[in-house]
């Protein structure tokens, strides 16, 4: 996690007890089949690392995607940051071993572009980039 | 009414028209359509068709692309020794992330890629299990690079490659795009096509609701303003009302207070008019015609639409007295005026009837019932105008006092019908004796009075006295019988000091007693001497009236003895009257006044009292127990409606026999009371005896006894004399009356017998009873109670 105010690191375990672990059943919209994962609640982290729904945030993915979006959004669509699925850590191939889920019928649900996969860190922006398109990095 | 005033709740329940039911129900079924079409624009929208909740072909073939090169820049950095082993190894994780992704048409990104593409991605993958693990170092570098390198750029290639692989499978995605999207828009325009429509009818609905109820609310405006129009006329209606309420009220009070007929019809002409907002009214009374105020022409319109007659008498047939009439077309006159009009028409017939009532009132004020003549107060006013000085100052103004001789024997012995009857035919008489001029009134009684105002001589009232006079005396025929009665007329001049009618009358009052005085004359002319003997008469009149109360009476009794034997057989009762300050009046004096003032009455039951209580004193101290009392009953008592009752109850109460009551009666009396003959014979019935006084002093006749309801005859003393003066006719007379009395088996007691040779003669004739002051004058009670019951005391 950083920002302005400095970085928070995380262990996989620390992340884990940041709030209450939520066991979630969703239908994952890019293998397209229900999956159930373990995850921590992103409206917990942000209030374990002093980010308020004020603020404007960056995602961004081991392959240097990005996403950027409001605080607030992602706490009100129930943000996740999945750790397990299935019962199982997850590999980097499924989008491992972290990475950003939405129950359905919430805002972002239907943006697959929030779905970060293989979650890095998340960063704390002056204001959200134009677009959140996809910006490859060779 | 009430229902005219209050006949509907005004306008209507709104209600739709079959039109507007059918167009509302378009409206719904556009609206329904419209709404399932938005949902099913939704259910392609939700079901990923067009949402982002899917990945393209294209996306997924551009992220292969990319993290293809991402892993072939990895190779190469670790072929350069500037990345480990790893760092290639996630560069790949993340390739197959990438191409384990399905896609739109539900292929994973694996599948759809060129064979090239593959070849070159085994040839990556078995290359990279061949390579030491961390950083390559220099030597290994030389060892790898260019077989590495080669298989780098190998994959690069195919990844460059994998977006040309542009065939039908991205055809068919982006039919199935498209497809998609015109779904969407073809839904779209649906919608926005059924929207138009439910929006265009819904328009027309509202427009059509819109003016029916601009329509309705005209009609309720209407409705309204009918309604206030029929409450306005209800008010108008309502304010006549009251005023004729108030009208009648006013005209009522004026009736009452006998305000004039004609100011009363013109009230109530112009409240008809008022009260029937301004309708012409009349009324026609005679030859007057009253109109309502304001209102021109009337008099003379012949227009009569309706007209009540008032004044109608129900029992007689007069004419009405006059008609009140409204003035116009029938056709247009208003149930509100006609009832406006007859409740006028009652109140005029009430304003006519009070006027009628208060003429007749009047008139009974000033006249005398019975004989319609003036009476004591119109007299005296017609005598205080002709005492007025307007005539020649050599004119006398004479009042003549008329009162009938023997009127009271008329009324006594045949009754006041028969009484009333002579007074009315008196009347006439006078009124066709006397001039136009002259007034008789009628003081009551049988007194009348003649006013004769302007006479040229003071003689001529002489005259006219003697005329009356004459006429009076003239027979009457009253219920089959011939009556005479005379007039005594006492007259009176007023002076020059222009006398007051009281006086006048007064003293032509004292003339007339004078008059009766002397009946041969029968006139008398006032002189003030004559006051005095008035007064003393007055003044007796006064006594007699307080005599019993004052108990101013005593109580005498004279005996009634046996002729043969002197032995006691009676007392007759007799009164005397001990005036204060006069001294002793005997019953001559004073039975006249107290019959005509009618003192008699209660003299009569005061004597009668004392007669019984006497005698039932004496039985109770073993007393003269077979004597009788006599006692003297008038006329005027006789005929009081309970005198038999009272009698009896006065003998019942004292415990004395009847058969020791004898009841004297005069001639006069019994003859003339047929009517009390029922009386006398209950009194009879009871053992009571009647006696007929002074017999032979009056009109009846021998033969009369048989029929009259007696059983004792006092002889009157005029048969004593015949008998002691020789006198052969006479003595003849009063042999048969003995012997007819004695023959009938009546008693007789004869009176007056003053010498043994009068007891005598009579003893000669039969037995008998005798009174007289040979037997014993009148005596005390207790002188009486003294007195031997076998032979009387001698004064």
């Amino acid at each position: 996690m950083g920002g302005t105010a400095g970085t928070v690191a995380y262990t996989l375990n620390q992340l884990e007890s940041v709030g209450q672990l939520q066991t979630v059943t969703i239908y994952e919209p890019f293998v397209k089949k229900n999956q159930t994962f373990k995850a921590v609640m992103v409206k917990d982290l942000f209030a374990a690392a002093g980010i308020s729904g004020s603020q404007f945030v960056d995602t961004l993915a081991l392959n240097n995607y990005k996403y950027d979006d409001s605080a607030a959004n992602l706490i009100s669509s129930d943000a996740l940051i999945a750790t397990e699925v299935d019962g199982q850590p997850i590999p980097i191939d499924q989008g491992g071993p972290i990475r950003l889920i939405f129950k359905a019928g919430t805002p972002l649900s239907t943006n697959l572009d929030a779905w970060n996969w293989s979650l890095m860190q998340i960063s704390v922006i002056a204001s959200p980039t134009p677009t959140p398109t996809p910006t490859p990095t060779a | 009414m009430a229902t005219e005033l209050f006949p509907k709740a005004p306008g209507e329940r709104p209600t739709l028209t079959l039109g507007q039911k059918i167009l509302a129900a378009v409206v719904g079924l556009l609206l329904l359509a419209t709404l399932t079409s938005l949902a099913y624009g939704w259910t392609i929208k939700t079901n990923g068709l067009f949402t982002k909740t899917t990945e393209t072909a294209r996306t997924n073939a551009v992220f292969t692309m990319r993290e293809g090169y991402n892993s072939a820049v990895e190779l190469e950095q670790y072929l350069g020794g500037n990345a480990s082993r790893r760092d290639v190894q996630i560069a790949r994780a993340l390739l197959q992330r990438r191409l384990s992704v399905v896609d739109f048409n539900g292929q994973q990104a694996g599948t759809t890629v060129p064979a090239q593409f593959v070849t070159a991605l085994n040839s990556f993958d078995a290359f990279l299990r061949q390579v030491p693990a961390n950083r390559l170092t220099a030597a290994e570098q030389v060892q790898w690079r260019a077989p590495g390198l080669e298989i780098a750029a190998q994959l690069a290639l195919a990844s460059a490659r994998v977006g040309d692989v542009d065939s039908k499978h991205y055809k068919d995605e982006a039919r199935t795009l498209d497809e998609a999207n015109l779904a969407f828009s073809t839904s779209n325009r649906r919608d926005l096509i059924l929207l138009s429509l439910s929006l265009i009818s819904g328009a027309l609905l509202l427009i059509w609701l819109l003016r029916d109820l601009r329509r309705r609310f005209a009609r309720s405006s209407q409705s309204l303003e009918d309604e206030r129009e029929r409450v306005r006329q209800a008010q108008v209606a309502l304010d006549r009302s009251a005023k004729l309420e108030a009208g009648q009220s006013r005209i009522l009070k004026h009736i009452a207070g006998g305000a004039p007929l004609v100011e009363l019809l013109h009230s109530i002409v112009s409240l008809a008019s008022d009260a029937s907002g301004g309708q012409a009214f009349r009324i026609v009374s005679g030859s007057r015609v009253l109109t309502s105020r304001g209102t021109t022409g009337v008099s003379t319109s012949t227009a009569v639409a309706k007209q009540w007659p008032f004044g109608v008498s129900a029992d007689d047939d007069v004419e009405p007295e006059g008609f009140l009439q409204v003035i116009g077309d029938s056709e247009l006159i208003s149930d509100q005026v006609l009832n406006v009009g007859q409740i006028c028409a009652e109140l005029a017939s009430l304003a006519v009837e009070r006027q009628r009532v208060s003429l007749q009132l009047s008139h009974q004020a000033t006249h005398d019932a019975l004989t319609g003549l003036p009476n004591r107060t119109l007299l005296f006013s017609r005598i205080k105008e002709a005492l007025l000085p307007t005539g020649p100052s050599d004119r006398s103004v004479a009042v003549l006092f008329c009162d009938l001789d023997r009127f009271k024997t008329v009324n006594d012995t045949m009754g006041h019908p028969a009484g009333d009857r002579l007074l009315s035919e008196v009347g006439h008489r006078l009124m066709n004796t006397v001039r136009g001029s002259d007034t008789v009134a009628r003081l009551g009684g049988d007194e009348f009075v003649i006013l004769a105002p302007a006479l040229a001589d003071p003689e001529d009232a002489i005259l006219l006295a003697a005329r009356v006079r004459e006429v009076i005396s003239e027979p009457y025929a009253i219920d089959g019988h011939e009556v005479f009665v005379g007039a005594s007329v006492g007259i009176a001049y007023a002076d020059q000091d222009h006398l007051a009618p009281d006086v006048l009358l007064r003293q032509s009052d004292v003339a007339m007693f004078h008059a009766k005085e002397d009946a041969t004359i029968g006139i008398f002319v006032y002189d003030s001497s004559l006051e005095a003997d008035v007064a003393a008469r007055l003044d007796l009149d006064a006594g007699i009236r307080r005599a019993v109360e004052r108990d101013e009476l005593r109580f005498d009794l004279q005996p009634i003895v046996s002729l043969s034997d002197s032995r006691l057989r009676g007392f007759e009762a007799l009164m005397r009257w001990e005036r204060p300050g006069v001294g002793i009046v005997m019953p001559g004096n004073f039975i006249d006044s107290a019959e005509s003032s009618g003192a008699i009455v209660d003299m009569g039951y005061w004597i009668l009292n004392k007669a019984v209580q006497t005698l039932a004193h004496w039985r109770r101290a073993g007393q003269f127990s077979d004597v009788r009392m006599s006692v003297n009953v008038s006329a005027r008592q006789l005929r009081e409606a309970n005198f038999g009752a009272r009698v009896l109850e006065i003998l019942e109460r004292s415990g004395v026999q009847p058969s020791a009551l004898i009841i004297e009666l005069t001639e006069g009396t019994l003859i003339q009371s047929s009517m009390a003959h029922a009386t006398l014979d209950l009194l009879r019935s009871h053992g009571i005896s009647v006696a007929l006084d002074d017999f032979g002093t009056g009109y009846s006749s021998l033969t009369q006894l048989r029929s009259l309801p007696v059983d004792i005859i006092k002889l009157d003393r005029s048969f004593v004399l015949p008998l002691t003066d020789d006198n052969g006719a006479n003595s003849a007379i009063t042999k048969a009356v003995v012997h007819l009395a004695q023959a009938m088996s009546l008693e007789l007691i004869v009176e007056g017998i003053e010498t043994e040779s009068e007891r005598d003669r009579f003893l000669a004739l039969g037995d008998m009873m005798g009174q007289g002051y040979l037997f014993g004058r009148p005596v005390s009670t207790d002188i009486a109670a003294n007195l031997s019951p076998t032979g009387a005391l001698r004064s």
